[in-house]
């Protein structure tokens, strides 16, 4: 029975991805090719239009490999399930500091947790512009100057204007990237 | 701090949130911030903060993980659920629409340059977020913190260590300090 089989995989990976999202991609590798599923090129295929596409990316590639599995159901199913985990855990997470947040240790822990949060998301922001602009191969002698261009413009318009909307600007990006690109 | 008016307003704003999604759960955190912090006044920036530190510490996406506790934070368990299932949704429609063509899709050349031209516009959006967040830390001007989160950025960024790791080293630094100091709190 190919839900239950989608539905029992998904409830593992959902489970065992710690750390992000991307955590989740070789644990889905694993079951959809170790488990025989498809092959090892579909898959690829699958995770690159995963991470092209909007959208957190283990839920992008849960839903295609559900779909390739079992139709629109299995999309459903294999998608819902890789999120039963987490918001289980994460619930009963939250109700745990909605009881005990005043605790001392608990606002140590939350107040050791915010700067090394602010340092993760640098280090992961830095390497997506790196990547972006620079093509992230070293020794950089790629620069990207349409991307380089986009970023520069879109940073000072952000530190400019605060409540510029996020949608406004990608679809600036998006619409400049696909002309200037193209031409 | 204002709360969403109906499940409605937060399923919308986690959808939104989560159609915008380009390149990684760590894009997550800037809208977030621009959306509730700054647009809709949901939340402070330490609250924000204190959540995306939760959301980052639990199994699964940073995505569903925060936008379940901005539903948790505002409407309680059913805020939860709206927040989650908006998170879901966007993506999954995105996907089953591709999917029909996605071969054509991955190969267009178009399509290809306007999602180069996205990054980097989802690339200014988070270092535009990590200013805002690194100013505030620094003009704190307390050491610990400072040191917490460079020694945080050099061990992901040059070591390419693991988030859980850094994270759990975080957590127990700031009880060990908070223990000893008393009033010395980080």
């Amino acid at each position: 029975m190919v839900y239950l089989r989608l539905l029992i995989a998904f409830l593992q990976v959902g489970l065992f991805t710690f750390g992000g999202g991307y955590a989740s991609l070789p644990l889905m590798q694993d079951q959809a090719v170790g488990g025989g599923w498809m092959t090892l090129p579909e898959f690829s295929d699958m995770l690159a239009i995963s991470q092209m596409t909007p959208g957190p990316v283990a839920i992008n590639l849960a839903t295609f490999v559900g779909l390739r599995m079992g139709g629109v159901p299995g999309a459903v199913v294999a998608t819902v399930a890789y999120a039963i985990p987490s918001f289980v855990i994460v619930s009963v997470m939250a109700a745990l500091v909605r009881r005990y947040g005043e605790l001392r240790h608990v606002q140590n822990a939350i107040a050791g947790l915010k700067p090394g949060v602010v340092g993760l998301i640098f280090a992961a922001g830095l390497s997506i512009v790196l990547s972006a602009v620079l093509g992230n191969v070293f020794p950089f002698t790629s620069v990207d100057w349409v991307a380089l261009i986009l970023f520069a413009g879109a940073f000072a318009a952000l530190r400019r204007f605060k409540r510029l909307s996020p949608l406004l600007v990608i679809s600036i990006c998006g619409a400049a990237g696909g002309v200037l690109y193209t031409v | 701090m204002r709360k969403p008016k109906n499940h409605l307003e937060l399923f919308l704003a986690c959808a939104g949130v989560s159609a915008l999604t380009l390149g990684g759960g760590y894009v997550i955190v800037p809208l977030m911030q621009k959306n509730f912090v700054e647009r809709y006044g949901w939340f402070s920036e330490e609250e924000m903060l204190e959540i995306v530190a939760l959301g980052q510490s639990a199994p699964g996406s940073i995505a569903l993980n925060t936008a379940n506790l901005v539903g948790w934070r505002t409407l309680g368990l059913s805020g939860a659920i709206a927040g989650v299932c908006g998170s879901i949704l966007p993506p999954m429609a995105i996907i089953l629409v591709v999917s029909m063509f996605y071969l054509r899709f991955r190969d267009n050349a178009v399509v290809a340059a306007a999602l180069l031209g996205m990054t980097a516009g989802v690339s200014a959006l988070i270092m535009d977020a990590v200013c805002t967040m690194l100013y505030k830390i620094i003009g704190a001007r307390k050491i610990l913190p400072i040191l917490l989160c460079a020694g945080a950025f050099a061990a992901a960024f040059f070591f390419g260590a693991n988030a859980v790791y850094i994270l759990v080293f975080c957590a127990v630094f700031g009880v060990l300090v908070g223990a000893r100091g008393g009033e010395g709190r980080l």
